[in-house]
């Protein structure tokens, strides 16, 4: 057979099975919002772990995971460092989130807050930065499926093409399955992505220097020695990336990680805190798959120097070295799983929480279960036709934005923690919290020139959130207690 | 306990028992009486139940945390010696991902062991979950 008709034998292959574990669920899940928002609270630890594992296996760590280690060394290494932190917050709020959505209902994260501090623009602003940070996510995964399929292909499948395809298939099982049709059709990417990965991490630095060992001393022979050092280059690729910026990205990074709402809100949908808890707890294993990602990105060095853009070096590698068809196929499949299992889930999200915490607080007449889940399905048709727009008209400052959006989704932090937590914390001091954190994280986005130190601009807007946060809390009145008491106490079994 | 095992407990320096529930005023009610909604006069201001594993869990967590970023990470920077053929900058980093592993399993153990020997009715009002 011809090699281009085996890869796309294999792709083709790939789609169907994605689309089928994605369709199947929609079967057994109850009609309401409940089913297709929260999976009828009823996913079981196999499945959930691939949830949260997938959010982190995106386009952005398969293209470019390998990218950062092949231009910036250690720098990648920061991928994998906030990780380790960054998944334990949701082990202790996970399970409360869990209780307190069983009792009353919730399915977003913003349901909570707004209940807590009693304040439905709370929601409302929530709602509505979700959506606007999901947007650009969203539009990464489909660049980097539509991009794949096109290098791959030689330029066969226009970029337009392999982008619509894969997202028409991701749009079709999450507008009937919901968050079920997420978790299988993740359950299968997230087998295909962790094979193809250890398979290339192990194959090409074997394949180009007998060793992974040999492959990191050539590296330092070649006088790339700065580059292995810890925290690796600067965006620059030449001199080396400081301390200061290195440590607050990864601190930022970890404490947005948690609060990510596509993520949190998968809480809801364990089957017991059991095994929402033991899915945390092997969230690590996760981050391991991540090592010979990077490889893949190091084995490039010396052999491959100074290609452009560097995100684009694994399709590269691939087109080289004249590999057997089933591995290309093999990889294509594995790549357009990383962006579809993180595409789906952000897509499925953008419209849950859009209806739920958005538009319905600003409803006069509550609606009933079925307009709302309707409402739903259409507000996820409406924002991949966004995404996808985006995607074809495409603009490099869409990266940008979404680096930057990492800051903005920390200020939910101080707010989560202080509703299980913290009494005596207040609508306004809530309010004033996460205002004063998103403007002034936005304001160093915009303008980094004026940073005092050069931190990740989200830790600027943590240190005011968190002052405004206390200092507002203390000034006013408490809130109710008996309203505050229900989520403080949340961590006890049957409370 | 798992974490017995790991951490030595020195004597002398006081560690409370596994689960311990402190409550501020002292002299008010017992957080596991069962509490009285329409009287929160009565309601200790401050109670948390003190969990030896769940301390010594975050402080391994807190010390990983610092050994991921400046000052820790900067002792552990250099690209040699390659351990197990990956420079020391990588090997650190695969370090601490297991021990977030080990010690995020070691507490899921113990919250396990908790919450089957003491059953629904002890869990107090505040235990820090």
């Amino acid at each position: 057979m011809e090699t281009g008709s085996i890869i796309l034998l294999i792709v083709g292959i790939y789609l169907l099975v994605s689309l089928l574990a994605g369709i199947l669920p929609s079967l057994r899940i109850s009609s309401g919002v409940d089913g297709y928002v929260a999976g009828d609270r009823n996913m079981n630890v196999f499945i959930l772990y691939f949830v949260l594992g997938a959010s982190i296996f995106s386009s952005f760590a398969f293209l470019g995971g390998p990218g950062w280690a092949y231009s910036r060394g250690a720098a990648a290494f920061y991928i994998i460092a906030y990780g380790i932190i960054g998944m334990v917050p949701l082990y202790f709020f996970g399970p409360r989130a869990w209780r307190l959505g069983k009792k009353y209902g919730y399915v977003t994260q913003a349901e909570l807050l707004a209940d807590r501090f009693d304040s439905k623009s709370l929601s409302v602003i929530l709602g509505v930065l979700s959506v606007v940070v999901f947007i650009p996510y969203l539009t990464l995964q489909m660049i980097g499926a539509g991009y794949v399929l096109n290098v791959i292909s030689e330029g066969m499948i226009p970029y337009w093409a392999g982008a619509g395809v894969t997202y028409l298939i991701v749009l079709i099982y999450v507008y009937f399955s919901g968050v079920m049709g997420v978790g299988w059709s993740n359950a299968f990417q997230g087998m295909i992505m962790m094979v193809l990965a250890w398979i290339l991490g192990i194959y090409l630095p074997n394949a180009l220097y007998g060793g992974v060992g040999e492959m990191f001393t050539a590296i330092m022979e070649a006088g790339h020695t700065q580059m292995l050092e810890a925290p690796g280059l600067a965006g620059d690729g030449s001199t080396p990336w400081s301390w200061w910026a290195f440590s607050s990205a990864v601190l930022v990074s970890a404490i947005g990680f948690s609060v990510w709402p596509h993520l949190f809100m998968r809480s809801y949908a364990a089957r017991s805190v059991r095994s929402l808890r033991l899915s945390v707890v092997f969230y690590p294993t996760f981050l391991i798959f991540l090592v010979p990602i990077l490889l893949i990105g190091f084995s490039a060095v010396v052999v491959f120097p100074g290609v452009e853009p560097a995100d684009s070096i694994l399709p590269h590698i691939l087109m080289q070295l004249e590999l057997p068809a089933v591995i290309i196929g093999l990889f294509c499949a594995g790549a357009l799983a990383a962006s579809m299992s993180s595409g789906d889930a952000i897509l499925h999200s953008a419209g849950s929480v859009g209806v739920r915490d958005a538009i319905s607080p600003l409803l006069k007449n509550p609606l009933t279960d079925k307009q709302e889940r309707f409402l739903i399905q259409i507000l996820v048709l409406v924002i991949g036709l966004i995404a996808y727009l985006f995607a074809v008209v495409i603009d490099v400052s869409i990266v940008a934005l979404l680096l930057g959006s990492y800051g903005g989704v920390a200020q939910i932090f101080p707010v989560i923690f202080a509703m299980f937590y913290w009494r005596r914390a207040t609508k306004a001091g809530a309010l004033a919290g996460l205002f004063g954190g998103i403007i002034v994280n936005t304001f160093f986005l915009m303008f980094p020139e004026f940073k005092p130190v050069p931190m990740h601009e989200g830790v600027f807007g943590l240190i005011v959130n968190v002052a405004l946060l206390i200092g507002v809390s203390l000034v006013t009145k408490p809130d109710d207690p008996k309203r505050v008491e229900n989520f403080v106490t949340s961590g006890a079994k049957g409370s | 306990m798992l974490f017995a095992s790991l951490v030595p407990s020195p004597e002398g320096i006081f560690l409370p028992s596994p689960c311990t529930t402190f409550t501020f005023p002292a002299n008010q009610i017992d957080s596991r009486m069962p509490e009285n909604p329409e009287n929160t006069s009565s309601r200790p201001r401050f109670t948390f139940t003190f969990r030896k594993s769940r301390f010594i869990f975050v402080i391994v967590m807190m010390i990983a945390t610092l050994a991921i970023v400046w000052p820790g990470y900067a002792l552990f920077s250099s690209a040699e010696p390659l351990i197990l053929g990956f420079p020391l900058s990588f090997a650190w980093i695969i370090f601490w991902v297991i021990v977030s592993f080990t010690a995020m399993l070691a507490l899921y153990i113990s919250d396990i062991r908790h919450e089957g020997l003491n059953g629904d009715d002890h869990q107090s009002s505040g235990d820090p979950n």
